[in-house]
């Protein structure tokens, strides 16, 4: 039996920087709430509630977030099904790389794209006035809200599913081939079966997204019975200053996803956003007819929702007013905020991220505590509050906090630091659901090896978990600097002329309808979050340098 | 690792720091006269630039507008940065906004002297002043839309595949106005009048600059905006084919407002740009940047097209408390009749 | 069941002399290698035949051409006279045992071997008898409802050989099939498939890397070099 004092030591030796990190983000929302319910005087409920917009609002977020996700569903899955039978398909490559971007292009430069192909006078009314036929303006209000939804998240899940169904063994193909199952038979008997069991986690992420949703319902929304929960909150606090109904809503979003989340769990098992691995399976199932048309019909779909948009885009960037718009000062200063802000908020978000992940790495090793009867419900429990940051609002968040800190300093100059911090509790969820597995898969690898060998310390990190980690690191570091360098929430809230981000500028600029240099705008931001992703990611994760040759290096040095 | 991403965030948040910092370094040279409006005053395009360009002449200062999304947004502006705000004088809340911003306790006396004030109506606010008015109006193009409805109850009645874009009453002064104009022409019926015209509705949008652009790449046969809005393309385009539709109900009216704050740092230059509003030189670059009637007699210095201009017979507004006691329920009223 | 002779009358035919399976000058060229494989073999009907090799020399490949799963670049498959070439998997009188995942790991043991009867797996009362009885042979009786994972490595062979059984195909393929289990049950294993192969009268070709078990159970060895 261990004494108490040495147990208590032995928790804070490997839990401190969870600690550390869990604290920070404590205090941020202490401040916030704080900050909050200090605007607070008189709560009227019964205007909150006797007013049935309120839970029109509600029953609106759940009823688009719900078609949002089964449509994406039911895209996804065939597009899934098709690539996973034609691995040497052309072209695959090149949509498993834009799928796995579509974390990445800014929302609202998506939702540009959307507009330029699906507006009134976007590509398909002017190709369909070809042939003297308008689909009119359907747009604007929930279609809108559907397109855009599906156009972000249904190559997402085509990937994770496709994922899933590639890790099946290529026995199963070969057995379902001899067995002379059909296509129909392999999906409702082996496909499907799969697919069930992963559908919770992945779509309830979605259906979470599409839930807190935001620019997309700002943009496209049309008007108020199109409003999400997350738009009635950002209302609330922008247009009439009301903080009590803005706590309410967000009090509401968070339950309602709490209980979402919790009944989610049930089921669902971690959805782990990494890379596909190249296998070379022959299905022969996709040599038939029907198949060719139903894979070739799926690709098509997804061909035709994915790629316009984007093209629309840099057609658009494309026009006489390039280099007027390349050259506006503006836009520099805005790109700068951006990269300060995106660094900033990724770094801040990166640390915190691993206090965390380091954490639950060891409570959940056996080497360590995981043995110990409360470590895995505190795992749980940790795990859980990095989802629920992801369904706090992030303007509540920056007005209770500039609440608190608004005699201190004005808003000019508080603002970066607001955008900075929320942004980077913003990102959190994501890049945790990249470093957690990551640091687990490693600790499982090492723990005990390093105990026999000795490795502690320093030694440690240097030799096992640097190498063993830096990819995850580089790939967590890129996607939360490319999530800030996109990201228009609190900045929409906070923003001014003197103070613009390349996504607050591309918003001003479309909401005064001057599309050509909106476009621009969003080609720019869209490289620069790219750019941003793709350095970081290389540069950390050490790709130009192959390991034989740091192997071949390391020899010379010994020997020398 | 962990010691160099400190360090880059360490650099990051350094930078950031220099970024706002730098922004306050700049106030030390000359005083600063800082003017919270609404984005489409403040554009490259708007009044805003010719109105900062002829104040500073004699100012001996720098006027510094701070653009909001919205005059809506302006008043909440305020009021999440209360006695701390940064501004000195606010330019572009309306009648509809007026008490609600008074309420607020933020606002200074203006003592400006409105003599040569020249509006439809009697102005006796003495914290906001007015600086310009017109009066709410659909806008159409007579080349496409040949037979434009007459009336408020024609256009909720009438043709039904008339389609048309308005604003948030929330978020936008012509969005209140229109909602302020339907409750003074039906009154406790507004709600259905409302149910009656969302199918004709494309859109509801934000604020002006975005549903004047949509309209006029073809999205809708009528945009809400100001019976002086052709003045604009007449002038500053030589088009003559758009048009204000005038009702026969009457036209509700805007008049906006300019106010100096309580807590305004450079009191002086708020007073002196403030009775600057009130002369020539402010009120010359009104027409044609803002587009909007003058609020005094600018005589011959006023464009011949806005004497040319249809007026409506008939002006409705309701008395600033009024709007000010029933806006909350007034909006809830619209969010829950309104089908979009 | 155990007396079925379920090989259809061939045609009386002067070249169809050969009832068994030959290979002829079967040329296989793996996908982005230079590298040919070239296969000669005749098996009699009723013959068991293991094929040993070091590994890389392409006993996997022979059994995948076989059983359709690649495609030659030019020669013959031949069974009963009938070239073999150009059918699908399912319609050449194959079935495979591979060395693990011939299971599916969420249907159950029934539902695994009731896919070899029909597979849509729409199965009448008679089919469901078929697997009980399927499941006596293999001596697994009872084990119905087990998933695959609720089942032991040879246990779950033994299911996969019980669905090689209602397919009544006259050929069975073995690729490696019992590498992965232990000495003794490897023994027991082959002795099942030594018995299934004489009740059954099947054609039967195992693929392994072991001498021991081939010898243990092979009419004939053919070697690969």
């Amino acid at each position: 039996m261990q004494r108490p004092l040495q147990s208590v030591q032995k928790w804070l030796m490997y839990l401190w920087p969870g600690f550390l990190s869990l604290s920070f983000i404590a205090l941020i929302l202490g401040f916030a709430f704080s900050g909050l319910f200090s605007e607070i005087r008189n709560i009227d409920l019964a205007r909150i509630f006797q007013n049935n917009y309120l839970f029109r609002v509600i029953g609106f977020t759940f009823f688009q977030a719900g078609l949002s996700t089964l449509l994406a569903t039911l895209v996804a899955i065939p597009v899934a099904r098709a690539l996973a039978r034609r691995p040497t398909l052309p072209g695959r490559q090149i949509f498993l790389q834009l799928a796995s971007l579509s974390l990445i292009i800014p929302t609202i430069v998506g939702v540009f794209g959307i507009v330029a192909m699906h507006g009134r006078n976007g590509w398909l009314n002017q190709f369909l006035s070809l042939f003297d036929i308008s689909a009119g303006n359907y747009l604007y209000g929930l279609t809108g809200i559907l397109i855009a939804h599906v156009f972000f998240n249904a190559p997402l899940l085509s990937r994770i599913f496709l994922q899933s169904l590639e890790a099946l063994p290529p026995e199963y193909w070969r057995t379902t081939a001899q067995l002379g199952m059909t296509g129909k038979d392999i999906f409702r008997l082996v496909e499907w079966p799969l697919l069930r069991r992963i559908i919770p986690a992945s779509c309830g992420l979605v259906f979470l997204l599409c839930f807190t949703s935001f620019a997309v319902v700002l943009a496209l929304g049309g008007g108020p019975s199109t409003n999400t929960l997350e738009v009635a909150i950002y209302q609330a606090i922008r247009f009439d200053f009301d903080i009590p109904k803005a706590v309410i809503l967000s009090l509401a979003q968070l339950s309602l996803c709490l209980i979402l989340l919790i009944i989610g769990s049930k089921f669902a098992r971690h959805v782990v956003l990494q890379k596909t691995e190249e296998r070379s399976v022959q299905r022969f199932d996709a040599r038939h007819t029907i198949a060719k048309i139903t894979d070739g019909l799926a690709l098509l779909a997804m061909v035709f929702l994915v790629i316009p948009p984007l093209i629309a885009t840099v057609w658009k960037a494309v026009s006489p007013r390039l280099i007027a718009v390349l050259t506006d000062e503006k836009l520099w200063t805005a790109s700068f905020n951006s990269l300060l802000i995106s660094l900033a908020a990724g770094c801040i978000a990166l640390i915190l991220a691993i206090g965390i992940a380091l954490m639950l790495r060891s409570l959940q090793s056996p080497y360590r505590l995981g043995r110990h009867s409360f470590a895995s419900s505190f795992a749980t429990m940790t795990d859980l509050s990095g989802s629920i940051i992801l369904l706090l609002p992030p303007f509540v968040l920056a007005t209770g906090l500039f609440i608190t800190f608004r005699t201190a300093a004005s808003l000019t100059v508080l603002a970066p630091f607001l955008v900075v911090i929320v942004n980077a509790l913003m990102t959190l969820p994501f890049i945790l659901r990249i470093l957690v597995p990551a640091f687990e898969t490693s600790a499982q690898k090492s723990d005990h090896l390093c105990d026999n060998l000795g490795i502690k310390g320093l030694n440690r990190i240097r030799i096992i978990d640097w190498p063993q980690n830096r990819k995850a690191l580089g790939l967590a570091l890129g996607l939360s600097v490319a999530l800030s360098t996109g990201d228009l929430s609190v900045i929409a809230l906070f923003g001014t002329q003197d103070f613009t981000t390349l996504p607050l500028l591309m918003f001003q600029k479309m909401g005064s309808y001057r599309l050509d240099d909106a476009a621009i705008t969003a080609l720019f931001l869209c490289l620069q979050s790219l750019i941003l992703f793709i350095l970081i990611e290389r540069t950390i994760a050490g790709k130009r340098f192959s390991f034989s040759t740091t192997k071949a290096n390391k020899r010379v040095s010994t020997s020398a | 690792m962990i010691l160099r991403t400190t360090m880059a965030a360490l650099t990051a948040t350094t930078l950031a720091l220099g970024l706002s910092l730098n922004a306050q370094a700049q106030e030390q040279d000359k005083k600063i006269l800082t003017v919270y409006t609404y984005d489409s005053f403040a554009a490259d395009w708007g009044a805003g630039p010719k109105v900062e360009k002829a104040f500073e002449a004699s100012c001996n200062c720098d006027l510094k507008f701070v653009a909001l999304d919205s005059s809506v947004g302006i008043l909440s502006r305020l009021k999440l940065e209360g006695k701390d705000s940064t501004a000195d004088v606010v330019l572009g809340l309306d009648t509809n906004l007026i008490a609600e911003a008074a309420a607020t306790g933020l606002f200074a006396k203006s003592n400006v002297d409105l003599s040569n004030v020249d509006l439809p109506i009697d102005w006796k606010d003495e914290q906001f002043i007015p600086f310009d008015y017109g009066y709410f109006a659909f806008v159409y193009d007579s080349e496409k839309l040949a037979n434009p409805p007459s009336s408020l109850d024609n256009l909720i009645n009438g043709n039904p595949d008339l389609k048309i874009i308005i604003q948030d009453p929330r978020s936008s002064t012509p969005g209140l106005g229109l909602m302020m104009w339907m409750q003074n022409v039906y009154g406790d019926k507004s709600a259905d009048a409302w149910k009656k015209l969302s199918p004709k509705i494309v859109t509801v949008t934000k604020g002006w600059s975005e549903a004047y652009g949509l309209f006029l790449d073809g999205e809708a046969d009528m945009v809400l905006s100001y019976t002086t809005s052709p003045a604009y393309h007449i002038i500053a385009e030589e088009k003559k084919q758009y048009k204000a539709a005038i009702f026969s109900e009457g036209h509700y009216m805007q008049v906006e407002v300019a106010a100096q704050l309580k807590t305004a740092k450079e009191p002086e230059l708020a007073q002196e740009f403030l009775n600057f509003i009130a002369t020539s030189g402010f009120q010359s670059e009104i027409p044609t940047g803002n587009w909007m009637y003058p609020v005094i007699d600018l005589g011959k210095d006023l464009p011949g097209t806005f004497a040319e201009l249809p007026r409506p017979d008939k002006s409705l507004l309701f008395a600033p408390e009024e709007a000010k006691n029933n806006r909350q329920a007034w909006v809830d009223n619209w969010l829950n009749s309104i089908n979009h | 069941m155990p007396d079925d002779q379920e090989a259809p009358t061939p045609k009386e035919n002067h070249q169809a002399s050969f009832q068994g399976l030959s290979i002829e000058k079967l040329s296989y060229q793996h996908h982005g290698s230079e590298e040919v494989l070239d296969f000669d073999l005749r098996v009699e009907p009723n013959e068991l035949v293991a094929i040993l090799g070091p590994s890389g020399i392409g006993k996997s490949t022979l059994l995948s051409l076989i059983a359709g799963f690649e495609n030659s670049i030019s020669g013959a498959i031949k069974f009963e006279g009938k070239e073999l070439n150009n059918l699908s998997p399912s319609e050449r009188p194959i079935t495979s045992l591979f060395q693990e995942h011939n299971l599916f790991a969420h249907l159950s043991a029934e539902e695994n071997i009731g896919l070899g009867i029909h597979p849509g797996l729409r199965l009448t009362s008679q089919d469901k008898a078929q697997i009980t009885q399927a499941l006596n042979d293999v001596g697994l009786t009872g084990l119905e409802k087990r998933l695959p994972a609720e089942l032991s490595g040879g246990q779950r062979q033994r299911v996969a050989l019980a669905r090689c059984l209602v397919r009544r195909r006259p050929i069975l393929l073995l690729d490696e099939p019992f590498s992965a289990l232990d000495q003794d049950l490897r023994k027991e294993m082959l002795k099942l498939v030594k018995d299934l192969h004489q009740n059954h009268g099947l054609l039967t070709l195992m693929v392994t890397h072991l001498k021991e078990d081939a010898d243990a159970i092979a009419d004939r060895i053919v070697h690969l070099t």
